[in-house]
């Protein structure tokens, strides 16, 4: 190791002032290249940040859900578990280019089913409050959020 | 002849490192500008349309007779040099579940602000049981 060193020095004084130069630019290439790989983590950490939980589109979604139960029709929705109704009702009152995932649970927070719109992300999504439905055919009431997403 | 030649590698290495690295600073630089700057243009849009459902509140007479103002000055926005758009939508439920639209008030009608602008959306259920829609969208003037 320490041969190698001297010879390396030796050839450093031997190159002469052409050489120094070229070494120069050499360090300056590195640290370019430093700066280059530096950059790009940063940028590549920045882009994968996750995007921030949209706290207005959750409260939209709370409004869709008592603007829907406010002639019951959301009870009937959940009972029925049309598929075709739903689209056509909650997807009139989601803003264009968004998409969107009811979910329905029991009491105890346990998940009954639960219907998502084509394209929804649960990683670009706000959701409501939960919000309790009651029905006259079943006496247990239902846990409802309406999860929206860019 | 040959030390003129390594020279002018050396420099053309040297060149083609530094553009590189000032090319990938100034796109680091413009994505954290993004960053700073959609919240900014988000939060205008957010308190647009906060003071607007603040105007009109609940009241279903207030909102039918409400006509979107797109000018900034109108609003406690303190961004200045926004462009505006609004739009608000109003619906009925019927109690079969089918909604009906019932109006769109939109403005300004001819200069949509395109793909670019930050949007806020907002909702409220008012007295008479239609609900409205409301989407503010903000773009740097």
């Amino acid at each position: 190791m320490a041969s190698r060193m001297r010879s390396a020095i030796v050839l450093d004084i031997s190159c002469g002032r052409g050489c120094k130069g070229a070494s120069l630019i050499f360090d300056c290439v590195i640290a370019c290249v430093i700066i280059i790989v530096g950059l790009a983590a940063y940028s590549s950490l920045v882009a994968n940040m996750p995007p921030e939980l949209e706290q207005g589109l959750g409260k939209y979604a709370t409004y869709v859900l008592t603007f829907l139960d406010s002639k019951g029709c959301l009870a009937r929705l959940i009972e029925g578990r049309n598929s075709l109704a739903m689209q056509k009702t909650i997807g009139e009152l989601i803003p264009d280019g968004m998409s969107y995932c009811l979910c329905v649970y029991s009491p105890y927070w346990e998940l009954n089913w639960s219907f998502a719109s084509q394209g929804f992300d649960w990683r670009n999504a706000a959701a409501s409050s939960p919000y309790l439905v009651s029905s006259e055919s079943n006496p247990e009431p239902y846990l409802v959020t309406l999860a929206i997403s860019k | 002849m040959d030390q003129a030649f390594e020279a002018a590698i050396a420099f053309a290495i040297f060149v083609a490192a530094f553009s590189a690295s000032q090319y990938t600073a100034i796109t680091v630089y413009e994505s954290s500008l993004k960053g700073l700057y959609e919240p900014k243009l988000e939060s205008a849009a957010c308190i647009v349309a906060s003071e607007i459902l603040l105007q009109n509140g609940k009241s279903s007479e207030k909102w039918s007779s409400w006509e979107p103002i797109c000018q900034p000055g109108n609003y406690f926005s303190p961004h200045s040099g926004v462009e505006l758009e609004i739009k608000a939508t109003c619906y009925s439920i019927d109690p079969s579940g089918a909604v009906t639209k019932l109006w769109i008030k939109h403005g300004p009608p001819l200069a949509p602000l395109g793909r670019h602008a930050q949007k806020y959306v907002s909702g409220a259920v008012l007295d008479d049981g239609t609900f409205v829609r409301l989407e503010v969208y903000a773009k740097d003037g």
